[in-house]
């Protein structure tokens, strides 16, 4: 989907409100909330080679404001503003922060806490890093839906297109774009919620995405050939490359959800993505996250 | 209900108020446990007179089940059959209350304030009621058919008073009770001013309420 578009979608969204003829900001259940996550991946550049492999251990905190409209009919907006920022440990040219907004319009389908749901929403933030060769918008549309198909089991599928833009950089290779981190791509995840008990939820997801991938490793002709962008990577090393290329990616996500207090949650979670790009050059990433949020 | 009806209701009821107090009424003390022995808080004990000469009608009280700060308060309230409820919303946002159970199925469509008009339960037995706009949000109304109830506190107690002299049918409901509460069913004779002690222990099935926490279901966390 085009940028364009994107925005388009989030205008009639935010026009639709009063179309549906109440006084939203009277009806607005306001929240905000506030997280803090500590982060270990094991391979940030999505490298093939265990030389080129950078992992690093990530400390992130965001805050986020949101209102939701009820209307008739099963039908709710969102609208959300968040701001995350991220420190890296060793690799600081990646530290950064975002600032973004968030509308969803969600129909429930039927009466009750069973009933089947679907949303769509649309996303957009700017993207701030340390160095700056990676600076540029994220905009996300989405569609999702979900039920809860048993008293414990809650399920929901989403489908997103995203596309990333930055600053495009002078060619390196004759021939070959430097615009490495403008990107897009599309995904779909499907994940359950099981109700252990009231304090302790735990979560399954799996994820399929095909799209743009940005690989910051060794030079090598079959990665050049099979690149459709590259420019140097500093933020790596003096002589690695950042790869534009084609692929597919495969995950397994799973999580465990405390409550530690009425307004106050406890989440650690797992996840292993295997990917395969253009060029051979396939490579996997572990990420273990602990977060801790807070709604106001 | 007919005016000249309510009339006679309450004028029923007056007189066997002071019956009651004539003749000098009873009481009935009773403790909910479970299985483990731990006091169980809202669980309701009816008192249903055998002879139904004694079935006198209740007062028509004003009965509410409020909405605060996006749960039902209280968690379980008993009105007897023929009671209006209403329903007011003390959130600033919108509600939108519903049930699906038996003895009452009703839906108040998205409100706020107090403009539901009230709702008639004219049928007995346990009404869950939900939010559909926040799914966790889950109360309780039990429509008794005799005046003579009670709601145990947070020590299990409850205490039924003005009963008059006769014999009663005793039963016990809890949202959370394992079986029947056919199978709590106990007789008792009730003589002028006595005091009856009895005691309940239920076995409790295990809860279930759908979490009031937001779980993304780890979608977030892939990108």
């Amino acid at each position: 989907m085009r940028i364009s578009n994107l925005n388009k979608c989030s205008c009639a969204l935010l026009c639709a409100i009063p179309l549906l003829g109440v006084s939203p900001l009277a009806l607005a259940d306001w929240g905000s909330s506030a997280k803090v996550e500590m982060r270990y991946d094991s391979n940030i550049n999505n490298a093939q080679l265990s030389d080129d492999i950078a992992s690093a251990t990530v400390l992130g905190v965001g805050a986020a404001a949101s209102s939701f409209f009820a209307f008739e009919e099963g039908n709710s907006l969102s609208i959300s503003a968040e701001a995350n920022g991220e420190v890296y440990n060793n690799y600081s040219g990646v530290n950064n922060v975002s600032l973004g907004a968030t509308a969803a319009m969600r129909k429930k389908w039927a009466l009750g806490a069973y009933a089947p749901w679907t949303a769509i929403s649309v996303s957009a933030a700017h993207l701030n890093f340390d160095n700056n060769i990676r600076d540029g918008w994220r905009y996300q549309a989405a569609l999702q839906g979900g039920k809860r198909i048993l008293e414990r089991w809650d399920v929901r599928a989403e489908y997103m297109l995203e596309r990333r833009t930055a600053e495009e950089l002078p060619p390196d290779q004759p021939g070959i774009s430097g615009d490495v981190f403008s990107q897009s791509n599309r995904s779909l995840t499907l994940n359950a919620v099981y109700t252990w008990s009231d304090t302790l939820l735990l979560t399954f997801g799996t994820l399929w995405r095909h799209g743009d991938v940005v690989a910051t490793t060794s030079e090598t002709a079959n990665m050049i050939a099979s690149s459709q962008a590259i420019a140097a990577d500093p933020v790596f090393g003096p002589h690695l490359y950042a790869y534009r290329m084609t692929a597919s990616s495969y995950g397994l996500n799973v999580g465990m959800n405390i409550v530690v207090a009425e307004r106050s949650l406890l989440r650690a979670s797992m996840m292993r993505v295997l990917t395969h790009a253009e060029g051979d050059n396939d490579y996997a990433r572990n990420v273990l996250t602990l977060s801790w949020n807070y709604n106001f | 209900m007919p005016k000249a009806n309510l009339i006679v209701r309450v004028l029923l009821a007056a007189c066997a108020t002071l019956w009651a107090a004539l003749a000098g009424a009873g009481e009935l003390h009773a403790l909910i446990t479970d299985q483990n022995g731990q006091a169980m808080e809202d669980a309701v004990v009816l008192a249903r007179p055998v002879d139904d000469r004694n079935a006198v009608l209740a007062r028509p009280v004003r009965n509410e089940m409020d909405q605060i700060d996006k749960e039902y308060v209280p968690h379980v309230k008993v009105v007897m059959v023929g009671s209006k409820v209403y329903f007011p919303n003390k959130d600033n946002i919108r509600h939108h209350v519903y049930s699906f159970s038996p003895p009452k199925v009703f839906e108040l469509k998205l409100y706020s304030g107090t403009s539901a008009p009230p709702v008639l339960f004219d049928k007995a037995g346990p009404v869950t009621l939900g939010c559909n706009i926040h799914d966790w949000m889950l109360g309780y109304i039990y429509v008794a058919d005799t005046p003579f109830f009670g709601k145990s506190a947070k020590d299990g107690k409850i205490v039924i008073a003005d009963l008059p002299e006769g014999e009663y049918s005793l039963r016990v409901w809890h949202p959370d009770m394992k079986g029947s509460e056919e199978a709590t069913v106990r007789k008792v004779k009730l003589e002028a001013a006595q005091t009856v002690n009895m005691e309940w222990q239920l076995s409790l099935k295990p809860v279930f309420r759908i979490p009031r926490a937001s779980v993304s279901g780890g979608a977030g966390a892939y990108r």
